[in-house]
């Protein structure tokens, strides 16, 4: 379906704009949680301030990925697939005129930690924010600051 | 290594970042659950317009996001070689319809975020003594 909207320009071009306005929205998230941050201190705050910190940081490298600013080779199980040559065991043979799979370029090593640390970021961050919204809401539910 | 080594070595790692896909999606959900449960406990003690905005643009990302990751699953689970009657609308009408979600969806989270600073700042303004109040009397 995505490879679809790449060669529509009207659907790329949604896609881009959605993907710019969640960017822009996770970082308006972290500015409202400062803001309640600085109105009033509370453990739950502070909880739910660095749950989106770290959220939006995750979602940037995402954006950022979406948006193709960056560009990543890297993928789990890279390796095994550019060893894979129809037929062939050997991965010398990898990089033959033939295969097409194989690209002339291997992941550099921030690809990797930029692929990981993208999805740890998103995982810690959506728990931790999630975390601190429910308790918040319970706070104020009770007239609790 | 064995002829069938590196394709099952790859089946398996490509399935495990399926998942880790998918559990990432789920959480965006849970995340943007508890934003909704936020708002509404907000609004239970003290309806603000503000609020509501916060409010009903989580739970419209939250709609939106839910209908993707469904569209998602759904997509994932048709098999490739199923022919579409024609009264069907085409792929490029189910990709249009997706790009538009995400761009909602997207919409929705940042009027969320614009919301919930409004918030904060009337947090603050009600939270700080205000200066007519704040000065001492001579």
């Amino acid at each position: 379906m995505v490879e679809v909207l790449a060669d529509s320009g009207a659907g790329a071009k949604m896609m881009e704009l959605g993907a710019q306005f969640a960017l822009l929205g996770g970082w308006a998230l972290v500015f409202g949680a400062l803001r309640l941050c600085l109105a009033g201190r509370s453990r739950k705050r502070v909880m739910l301030l660095v749950g989106l910190i770290v959220f939006a940081l995750g979602l940037t490298a995402q954006s950022l990925g979406r948006l193709h600013i960056v560009e990543l080779n890297y993928y789990p199980g890279w390796k095994t697939d550019m060893d894979e040559v129809l037929g062939v065991d050997h991965a010398d043979h990898a990089y033959a005129g033939d295969d097409l799979k194989a690209g002339p370029f291997e992941p550099q090593e921030w690809e990797g930690a930029y692929w990981w640390s993208q999805r740890i970021f998103l995982l810690a961050g959506a728990l931790t924010a999630g975390a601190g919204f429910v308790f918040e809401g319970s706070a104020s539910r009770k007239g609790v600051r | 290594m064995t002829r069938g080594g590196p394709v099952i070595a790859s089946a398996v790692d490509l399935s495990g970042l399926a998942s880790l896909e998918r559990f990432l999606d789920v959480l965006v959900l849970a995340l943007l659950g508890a934003m909704v449960y936020f708002g509404l406990c907000r609004l239970h003690r003290r309806k603000d317009a503000w609020g509501l905005v916060f409010t009903s643009s989580a739970l419209g990302s939250l709609i939106m996001h839910g209908g993707l990751f469904l569209g998602r699953g759904a997509q994932a689970g048709r098999p490739a070689m199923t022919v579409v009657p024609e009264a069907e609308p085409t792929v490029e009408t189910w990709s249009l319809l997706y790009a538009l979600g995400e761009l909602l969806a997207g919409a929705g989270i940042l009027l969320a975020g614009i919301a919930l600073m409004y918030l904060g700042w009337h947090a603050g303004r009600a939270g700080s003594p205000s200066p007519r109040h704040g000065t001492a009397k001579k």
